[in-house]
């Protein structure tokens, strides 16, 4: 080690463990049955009576529904009211939160009934003697439960007993993990001897000491004591809720934790609610718009105290605003007057939006589950969308961090190549399937793996794994925790030696051509992250004892006793990284019986320190993994998904900045580079790998200097973990972020869990305006995932955290691009222009009794019906916006796959700006002017009636304004639309015609009644459409209203060919502006001063060109069979 | 795998976007020929609005600065003034009168009015209190009472501010050298159907009201102008007006010194679209114009870069 490590590169768990403090103590029987949570859980939120004060409460924790109630109550003030006391408001406010409402409750009944299931499924319980069944919410800490076979277990619980009488049980977590494979638990010898008898269940007292619940799933320290002894007992003996007995025909347990402090439960917390920038942005702009419509109202109320201060007497004698004796101060007509206009203006902020986004993005976001183009159809995965709220952050990706094990490759690893006593074996070429099996696809003929010389080689790779069987009609299975080993073990199996099971004391059968053979496993220390390594103890049938250790060359080489075929091996080890492959060595060594047993006892002891376990394991086991002999090397080869190298390049093309981050070494992640079209050999790679600061500083001022010299192409930047450690600190950060803008690709190895999540927000913090992505799929990005805004889990191999994490889930890497080209970029285009829309509509409605003020002297006349007004969001111009939001195809899907020119549009964020979006409220403005001129020039300045030349009053140009509104809105949504659909024309038709048919209903065939505000405007909407001069007024209007648009682009258009023209005449070919679009600068980034002259010279571009080379190795720490205490089976 | 667990989507057209759909995506230069054909329609449609109005034969006299009229109109409130047809009136010919400068849409004025009241229910003060405040009482509408039901403090009937400032001039109109004998203007089809039969009725006990409400005048009064300017429907002439001189006899009742206003009686016929607004046409003439003008452009434009320059403006 070199310097110390920054704290946050330990593992998570780690971490975690430290934190635990408490202690429980469980005394059995319980004196106080109370004492614990009991076994029942409750994750939906309500019940009956709570559901309306709790939901009701939690929506208007919402601003926007706290003012639309407070409107409500403005409203019901008669001295403002501009709708005679009644707070209408309430209609479109009572709908909103109903749908709301129901939405949680659709939610919340189904949750409520899984709990209700959870908590009605049955389990034996020790009760006076006999086994009861009782349901699982009748558990209780303490209590004695048996769980059958294929059952789940109802609480966590300890293991006593079970019915293989060495105690060994089986379990599945696919509920908590996701992973298939079968773990081993290991009931205590003492325990499992103790209970032989069922009787003594009952007669049984004693205590349990272990930690309080808590949220780390694999861990678990305890002491159980009875009789004067104490047990230690650990996560072996720990059953967690949710995993399920498998194998086993029973099992007997101890209640440890129940209900909501089961590990699962406690694993539940919700994540953190990512916001997209899109709905940033919008909810600024509803500040802005609130702003705008206090300024408004203060200038109709100061222009209406100024009218009413010069005509309060003139008009006296048909207002009677002096007669009546009403207060005639200015300050006092201007409140009362702004509150007035503030209810007037209400519909400004639009009321709709939110409930109408929400809607939108559940049905994109089903579609994007439902997309056939991305459902995978081998392991039958389709997409997952987890939270349908980032649908548009999808279409403003900058940067993508991805995961290379599992992500960027197929995690199905093969047996390819190795090294055996400085002899090479293994080809290039591909097995013939017939002949091949899974995981193996090694061809060498010069290879005879009956020759006595290799059969070390082959025994270990037989021998030292965590493998377990099934059998399945006849058929052997290997459940595995890593696809390393899986490719290892059958590559034995290639080789002669087929691993068959392992029988109930821990031996290994090996079938070695047709007999059985039995190996004993003695003990077996895990890989861990932090180890690099696995080491298995064997007796060997000649009474010796053989430690084997496989694991990263980096770890192994050092503890190498030294022999002849170190530097041949090292040389191959460096030959197969360089072909990508990912390698291990193997390594063995003999003990002698008496060392084995001293060293032995030492370890049973670290076994049995509860607290320090895994430090004094480590420790021990440092003792025997040492002056190792070397038996070999091997090479196994994960290959890239499907079309990953295709779907990078049209990322990258798109302008979408790359990252790599993996835990391999460097020279494995170049080579993965290069084989999925990150890396190109025409790209200069600036490689930081050193490890202290001052170092790192001078690589990054190196490459920083080199990047200036922009002739020689593209840059490409990696870097280690550890350099990444230093180069993250603040000072050097900056000069970290400025490098890697001129790099075009970046990949960093050697990462950890918390690193990346720190790559992830380093790039956030010092890029406010990019949207980063992390795409990966083992329990290891899970971090990531939730640190970046959009998070992408790749349901894979490895488990399903990454994916629970995530908020959109995909079965291939591939798939992101049409993720993100397709669903993203219009999800993107649809929600910015609904957005837009919604405040459109509103402005357009709202602002025509803004011009009316003009011809009433700012008086606050309403001049809608009040329902109508209230109406208008929730039926006359709420669906075609929706269908648009949900089913518009700007550009065929193909294109807009295959062509990544297309994305840029939201990477630049062009559809939603402040000045976009105000320029969507001015054309309102506009057309508000044009519809309130229309209607009121047309319909009150003359009579429309041939026969009775009566003439028409305020209510029919309302009527008319109204219609008009409706009408543009909703052909508004038809001209912003690129594909048509008979039911979206359809829908658009109707919306329109239902406000005819409610206005005509209400206003002639509805009794009148004061609450209805039908009197004043009786007759009118009959009226209106009898007036010959309407339909004009509505054509000329829609004309006006939307023909200025094409006007003005066609006016951009002319002047676009102009332009051009004139580039023709001066001969100058035009480049290709879009990409050569500049990366945008961050002016907060302040870059350390870096001194040029220091290094002029150095830039020697062979250096940093020149190959390295390395090796890899993935695993996974937890799944090793539990083989801790040896003695228990001598 | 389990055909029935399988999660494989199901391939219909909703779910894998494909219906059916058109876009209308247009060309330059065919917007260009969407554009001279949108303009000569509003073309034609303007020409026909302006002939239309062009047709309708209007008097405007305004007879509140007349010299007959202003002089003691308080005290003589009768007043005669002149109207020359120099061409003949076919039938219908409507009166109207015009006031300028008066909010009949002011927030105030408009619903200062009891609805129940109007529609022929004996409403109590209390009832009244919200929508007629502050002309709830006979007192308040300064009326001098005659009826001996009435007092000065029992409920205003029609109450508020509205029908207190109820217009009350009227006009009979005389011919002198037009050939016939009389001019009958007739009142019963001023106001709307719906104002008949629904938003107006009498008190079952007539005598609680100080006026008619099922006076056509009174509805019509009642039914609020959209602008401060406004003429309303004052009367119906079913025959011909033949050319010639008029006297216009005026009783001049109502005040409107005070806010400044003008009040004009108009003596209008009617065209297929109603009465003279020469706003629309005209308005149609010059958007149909300038689209006119405008596509010619486009296509214009269009032609000769393709043609001549070989650039594509699409």
């Amino acid at each position: 080690m070199k310097d110390a490590l920054i704290p946050s590169a330990l593992p998570e768990e780690k971490k975690a463990s430290v934190l635990v403090k408490g202690e429980r103590v469980i005394n059995f029987p319980l004196e106080n049955i109370n004492t614990f949570l009991t076994n029942s859980i409750k994750t939906c939120k309500y019940n009956c009576l709570t559901f309306l004060p709790k939901n009701m409460f939690e929506q208007f924790s919402k601003s926007a529904n706290v003012y639309f109630l407070i409107i409500a109550i403005l409203q019901s003030v008669p001295q403002i009211s501009v709708t005679g006391g009644i707070p209408n408001i309430l209609l479109p406010l009572s709908f909103v939160l109903t749908v709301s409402a129901i939405k949680d409750l659709l939610e919340d009944i189904k949750r409520s009934k899984s709990d209700k299931e959870e908590n009605m499924r049955p389990i034996l319980k020790r009760v006076n003697g006999q086994w009861a069944t009782v349901r699982w919410s009748e558990i209780r800490v303490s209590d004695i439960i048996k769980v059958q076979k294929n059952d789940f277990f109802p609480s966590d619980i300890l293991l006593l007993q079970c019915s293989d009488p060495k105690g060994m049980a089986y379990i599945e977590t696919k509920n908590l993990d996701g992973e298939t494979n079968l773990k081993h638990k290991l009931a205590s010898k003492e325990t499992q001897t103790y209970f032989k008898n069922e009787a003594s269940y009952d007669s049984y007292t004693g205590t349990v000491k272990c930690e309080d619940p808590n949220s780390i799933i694999y861990q678990f320290n305890g002491v159980i004591s009875f009789k004067n002894i104490s047990i230690p007992v650990s996560n072996e003996q720990f059953l967690l809720r949710g995993s399920s007995l498998k194998n086993t025909d029973w099992i007997v347990g101890l209640v440890i934790y129940t209900g909501h402090q089961t590990k699962i439960m406690l694993n539940s917390a919700s994540a953190r609610k990512k916001t997209s920038r899109l709905e940033g942005q919008m909810n600024n702009q509803i500040i802005y718009i609130f702003l705008m419509q206090l300024a408004l109202c203060a200038a109709c109320s100061i222009y209406y105290s100024y009218w009413y201060y010069h005509n309060r007497k003139v008009t006296d004698i048909y207002l009677e605003l002096v007669t009546s004796g009403e207060s005639s101060d200015p300050v006092y007509q201007f409140v009362m007057q702004f509150f007035t206009w503030l209810l007037i203006f209400t519909n400004f902020v639009p009321i709709s939006l939110l409930v109408t986004l929400e809607m939108v993005r559940f049905m994109q976001a089903s579609l994007i589950s439902k997309d056939l183009k991305i459902y995978y159809e081998s392991d039958d995965i389709p997409a997952g969308v987890q939270s349908s709220n980032l649908n548009e952050e999808l279409g403003q990706v900058n940067y993508i961090f991805s995961d290379k094990t599992g992500t960027l490759t197929r995690n199905v690893m093969e047996f390819k190549k190795m090294s055996i006593k400085g002899m090479k074996f293994g080809e290039n070429g591909h097995l013939d399937s017939d002949k091949k099996l899974p995981h193996v696809d090694f061809i060498d003929p010069n290879f005879d793996p009956t020759n006595y010389e290799f059969s070390d080689f082959i025994v270990h790779l037989a021998v030292c794994h965590t493998i377990i069987t099934e059998e399945k009609d006849g058929v052997i299975e290997y459940k595995a925790s890593s696809p390393d080993e899986l490719a290892l073990v059958n590559a034995a199996r290639f080789f002669g030696f087929k691993f068959i099971s392992r029988d109930s004391d821990q031996n290994l059968i090996i079938d070695v051509s047709g007999t059985e053979v039995r190996v004993a496993i003695l003990n077996i220390i895990e890989f861990s992250s932090d180890r690099k390594r696995m080491t298995v103890v064997i007796r060997l049938p000649n009474g010796m004892h053989r430690v084997l250790c496989k694991g990263a060359d980096s770890i192994l080489l050092p503890r190498l006793r030294g022999g002849p075929y170190i530097e041949e091996t090292y040389k191959h080890l460096e030959e197969f990284a360089c072909e990508g492959l990912r390698t291990l060595v193997l390594a063995q060594k003999d003990l002698t019986e008496n060392e084995y047993k001293n060293w032995n006892l030492q370890y049973i002891a670290a076994m049995k320190d509860i607290l320090n376990r895994e430090k004094r394991v480590a420790e021990v086991s440092e003792y025997i993994e040492r002056d190792l002999e070397l038996v070999g090397a091997t090479a196994i080869e994960d290959r890239l998904q499907e079309k990953v190298p295709e779907a990078i390049k049209s990322l990258r093309e798109a302008g979408i900045k790359i990252w790599v981050l993996t835990g391999d070494k460097i020279e494995t992640a170049i080579n993965i580079g290069f084989s999925c079209n990150l890396l190109s050999n025409s790209m200069t790679r600036i490689i930081i790998e050193k490890s202290s600061t001052q170092e790192v500083k001078e690589e990054l001022e190196q490459g920083l200097v080199l990047t200036r010299d922009t002739s020689t192409g593209d840059y490409a930047l990696i870097i280690s973990g550890e350099s990444l450690l230093r180069a993250a600190k603040p000072e050097l950060a900056p000069i970290l972020v400025k490098l890697t803008d001129y790099c075009r690709v970046v990949l960093c190895c050697r990462v950890s869990p918390q690193q990346k999540a720190d790559i992830v927000k380093l790039v956030r913090l010092s890029k406010p305006h990019s949207i980063t992505l992390a795409i990966g799929d083992g329990a290891n990005d899970v971090n990531m995932i939730t640190a970046a805004h959009v998070g992408i889990g790749l349901a894979g191999l490895e488990g399903s955290q990454a994916v629970r994490a995530s908020d959109y889930s995909i079965g291939q890497f591939s798939y992101l691009q049409r993720l993100l080209f397709i669903h993203g970029r219009e999800c993107y285009r649809r929600n910015a222009t609904l957005i837009c829309f919604n405040f459109y509509k509103n402005v357009l409605l709202v602002i025509p009794l803004l011009y009316y003020g003009m011809f009433s002297a700012f008086s606050g006349q309403l001049l809608y019906n009040m329902w109508t007004y209230q109406l208008f969001n929730i039926m006359f111009c709420a669906m075609p916006i929706v269908v648009y939001a949900v089913l518009d195809i700007q550009i065929p899907h193909s294109e807009l796959q295959s062509n990544p020119e297309f994305y840029r549009l939201g990477l630049h964020g062009k559809l939603f700006s402040t000045s976009i979006f105000w320029f969507w409220v001015l054309e309102a403005f506009v057309q508000g002017l044009i519809i309130v001129l229309m209607s009121i020039f047309t319909i009150c300045m003359t009579s429309g009636d041939k026969y009775y030349g009566q003439m028409d009053n305020m209510y029919v140009a309302s009527k008319l304004i109204f219609g008009l509104v409706v009408f543009l809105v909703n052909i508004k949504v038809i001209t912003f639309s690129y594909s048509h659909y008979w039911f979206s024309i359809l829908i658009s038709l109707l919306s329109t015609l239902s406000y005819i048919g409610f206005t005509v209903l209400l206003n002639d065939y509805l009794p009148i009644y004061t609450w209805l505000d039908n009197y004043d405007s009786r007759g009118s909407s009959v009226k209106l459409l009898k007036n010959p001069n309407t339909y004009s007024a509505i054509v000329i209007c829609f004309f006006i209203g939307f023909m200025i648009h094409p006007i003005y682009k066609a006016i951009l258009t002319i002047r676009s060919i102009r332009k051009l023209h004139r580039t023709k005449v001066a001969n100058e070919p035009s480049s290709s502006s879009s990409s050569s679009d500049s990366e945008e600068k961050d002016p907060e980034i302040v870059v350390p001063e870096i001194d040029i002259s220091k290094w002029e010279i150095t830039p020697d571009k062979e250096k940093w060109k020149n190959k390295h080379t390395g090796f890899a190795f993935s695993g996974e720490a937890g799944h090793a069979p539990q083989v801790t205490d040896p003695e228990y089976y001598l | 795998m389990d055909a029935e667990k399988s999660n494989k989507p199901g391939n219909s057209a909703l779910k894998q976007q494909k219906l059916k759909s058109w876009s209308f995506k247009m060309s330059k230069i065919v917007l260009g020929f969407f554009y001279i054909f949108c303009g000569s329609f509003f073309l034609i449609i303007g020409s026909v609005i302006v002939s239309e109005s062009n047709s309708v034969i209007e008097h405007k006299l305004r007879y509140d600065n007349v010299d007959a009229c202003k002089a003691d109109w308080k005290t003589r409130p009768l007043c005669t003034i002149k109207l020359e047809l120099d061409e003949k009136m076919p039938s219908p010919v409507f009166v109207y009168y015009e006031i300028t400068n008066m909010y009949q849409n002011h927030r105030r004025y408009n619903k200062n009015r009891d609805i129940k009241q109007l529609m022929g229910k004996t409403q109590s003060k209390n009832d009244i209190d919200s929508y007629c405040d502050p002309v709830k009482t006979m007192g308040d509408l300064g009326l001098i009472v005659n009826n001996y039901y009435l007092n000065a403090k029992s409920v205003a009937n029609p109450c508020g501010l509205m029908a207190k400032t109820f217009f009350n001039d009227t006009y009979t109109i005389n011919p002198i050298t037009s050939g016939i004998a009389e001019v009958k203007i007739s009142f019963d089809e001023l106001a709307w159907e719906t104002d008949k039969d629904e938003k107006f009725k009498n008190n079952d006990n007539m005598h609680l009201q100080w006026t008619d409400v099922e006076n056509q005048h009174f509805m019509v009064w009642m039914s609020t102008a959209g602008l401060p300017t406004f003429k309303k429907l004052w009367g119906k002439i079913k025959h011909d007006l033949p050319k010639g001189q008029y006297a216009i006899t005026i009783q001049n009742n109502y005040d409107i010194s005070d806010f400044d206003g003008e009040k004009a009686i108009i003596v209008s016929t009617t065209s297929g679209l109603g009465g003279k607004m020469s706003f629309l046409g005209i308005l149609c003439l010059i958007v149909g114009g300038i689209s006119f003008l405008g596509g010619s452009a486009v296509v214009g434009l269009g032609f000769y870069l393709k043609k001549i320059k070989g650039i594509s403006i699409d």
